[in-house]
């Protein structure tokens, strides 16, 4: 709950110093931040699995020419 | 990937990353706040160019579907097209998000599925999700070219419908960009243009990864083979 406070708080302050007090943008402001959030986590989160498939797909393609280059040298 | 090629994605993905930083600023800071909808149509800052990239990937999609059926069964061609369609899926997963994060304060509702806009760009998002699980499910790359091909042709028949669905049908989706003109503030339209950028720029560098993983799960396949445990081409 403390953490939830301090983004609150974040929040209210983004909002007075990027969109000026007393327009009554508080009611509207967590849509906002809350989009973009998922923005960034869904388009780094696919960033991520990227390049994660291809650390797996380098080793399978290393390991793969190593066992069949070991075929080879035992023929 | 050669390290000169890969040097070059690198800096792709770095300019990228400043075009994102600098669309954020000029989002947040140097766009005015719109005044009937107020500060949450900052969103469409990032929904129109999510929502312009999924039409350009699964234009990609098409294209090289159709090239891949009637020109040349080549194996790159497929990729492309994979490559593309996961691209454009995720979005336009972004894409529905958005706009449900934007219609709910505006709309006073999540979905209305009365808009034509909402359910032809759900409908979009599932035929390509479509694409992919159909790929998924066939083993045979040959085959799963051919049928995946023909999916992505048909399939972006919805994209213009989406497009053109609040000028054809009753729509309370705000119509921003008209044959003739936007209807943009200019440091909105900078703003937007500027956002628009970063996504290509992104959009790019996603890509090149994409098909560069695609070319690797290949490469994986052809040793398989090889080695006598994979699938016959």
């Amino acid at each position: 709950m403390d953490g939830f406070s301090e983004l609150w708080g974040l929040t209210i302050f983004a909002k007075a110093t990027l969109f000026g007090a007393g327009r009554g943008a508080d009611k509207n402001l967590p849509f906002l931040f809350a989009v973009y959030t998922i923005i960034w986590i869904v388009l780094f989160g696919y960033i991520f699995f990227l390049a994660r498939k291809n650390r797996e797909l380098r080793k399978e393609v290393d390991s793969l020419k190593g066992s069949l280059g070991a075929k080879k040298n035992s023929k | 990937m050669s390290r000169g090629k890969a040097l070059w994605v690198n800096i792709l993905g770095a300019l990228a990353l400043v075009g994102i930083i600098l669309a954020l600023f000029m989002v947040f800071v140097y766009a005015p706040t719109e005044k009937e909808m107020g500060i949450v149509q900052r969103i469409f800052y990032f929904h129109v160019p999510s929502a312009t990239i999924a039409f350009l990937s699964f234009f990609i999609v098409f294209f090289y579907s159709i090239l891949y059926l009637f020109w040349k069964k080549d194996r790159d061609f497929d990729i492309i097209s994979a490559s593309a369609a996961e691209i454009g899926v995720v979005f336009t997963t972004l894409v529905l998000i958005e706009g449900s994060f934007w219609a709910k304060p505006t709309w006073g509702a999540w979905w209305v599925w009365e808009e034509p806009r909402l359910v032809t760009a759900l409908v979009l998002w599932l035929i390509y999700v479509g694409y992919l699980m159909l790929r998924g499910a066939i083993s045979d790359p040959t085959r799963r070219a051919t049928f995946s091909a023909v999916l992505g042709i048909i399939g972006f028949i919805d994209v213009p419908i989406v497009f053109m669905s609040i000028r054809w049908w009753r729509s309370i989706h705000p119509v921003v960009i008209s044959p003739t003109k936007m209807n943009l503030d200019p440091s909105m339209m900078l703003t937007f243009f500027i956002s628009l950028g970063a996504f290509f720029l992104f959009f790019a560098y996603l890509f090149i990864q994409k098909v560069s993983l695609e070319r690797l799960k290949d490469d994986v396949e052809q040793l398989k083979y090889s080695a006598g445990v994979g699938a016959a081409r």
